[in-house]
């Protein structure tokens, strides 16, 4: 009877759940006054983008965010993170990539790479 | 074995009326009468028609029939002798897994009472087995000496239901992963959410 039942759960298995994405934005910099985080997922073809409201954060510490998808989505998942400050200038960008499975749990890091330019002028000595 | 009786009832009320000849008619009073019998528990009778039916039609289920009574009765070897004849008159029969289970079942019983022995006595028994019994008193208690030497073997009839408590737990445990595989089939099972900073964000 249990060789029975353990041929039936090897065959019909479970039924496809969400997956999920935990991806962990972390950088080599610091980068503060981080005040939204916009994210674009790219899969089977279809790109999404998504916006975070951060209200000031700073890395470090590590952020992680949660992303669940369908259980109808499947295969390569690339993650792209720019960061932007108040007044909407980009502090850092990276991307992450890894495969998402249905019913699965997936771990992606993002390595934010500052993307701040210098402003005014230039770095002159003041004198 | 209800079931199993009325078809046979069933089959010989409908063959009846198309061959009405004397045979026929008797055995459908014969079995009629028999699973009356076999309903009122009075298997002695019910095992003689069972007996004469298969003597008139020789229809293997009454072999089957009659080794129920005989088991019911206690007389364990004849129902295996019984069910042994009943398999083979019929070996595709579709009860085949459960004569099988009766056939071990009293092999098992039988089994247990040859092994089964007497308590002793902590009083020596009398010497003589022709020896007149004690006179018995209205008010006296019962003297070990005179206690019975031989308990009665418990009738077959309870003993599947105590004996087989195991085939009631594989029973419950088969239930249980039924319900549980079907629970897996139909239940998504997603993926856990892990505790974030942000999110989650459904796609």
């Amino acid at each position: 009877m249990r060789a029975l039942l353990a041929t039936v759960l090897l065959i019909v298995g479970c039924a496809a759940g969400s997956s999920t994405v935990e991806v962990a934005m972390t950088s080599e910099v610091p980068l503060v006054g981080i005040a939204n985080l916009v994210l674009t997922v790219e899969n089977s073809g279809t790109t999404a983008m998504t916006k975070v409201v951060t209200e000031n954060a700073s890395i470090p510490p590590d952020r992680t965010i949660a992303l669940v998808f369908s259980a109808d989505r499947r295969g390569s998942l690339k993650v792209t993170v720019d960061a932007f400050d108040t007044a909407g200038k980009k502090l850092a960008h990276g991307t992450g990539a890894d495969t998402i499975a249905p019913s699965r749990l997936t771990q992606i890091t993002v390595i934010l790479e500052s993307t701040a330019i210098v402003a005014g002028d230039g770095g002159t000595p003041d004198f | 074995m209800r079931r199993r009786l009325l078809t046979i009832a069933l089959l010989l009320q409908l063959v009846g009326p198309a061959a009405a000849d004397t045979d026929r008619d008797r055995a459908r009073a014969l079995a009629a009468e028999a699973i009356r019998h076999y309903a009122l528990s009075e298997y002695e009778q019910a095992l003689e028609q069972f007996r004469e039916l298969y003597r008139l039609t020789g229809l293997p289920d009454f072999l089957y029939n009659m080794a129920q009574c005989h088991r019911i009765l206690g007389d364990l070897q004849e129902a295996v002798r019984k069910y042994n004849a009943y398999l083979d008159a019929a070996p595709e029969a579709p009860n085949r897994e459960e004569v099988e289970h009766h056939i071990d079942h009293c092999y098992a019983e039988l089994a247990r009472r040859a092994a089964w022995r007497p308590p002793t006595s902590p009083h020596p028994a009398p010497s003589s087995a022709s020896s007149p019994p004690p006179p018995v008193s209205a008010t006296a208690a019962p003297s070990p000496s005179v206690a019975p030497l031989h308990m009665p073997a418990p009738t077959v009839r309870h003993a599947p239901t105590k004996s087989h408590w195991w085939l009631w737990t594989l029973g419950a445990a088969a239930v249980a992963g039924g319900v549980t595989a079907v629970l897996l089939t139909i239940v998504p099972h997603n993926a856990p959410l892990p505790a974030t900073d942000y999110g989650p964000i459904r796609f």
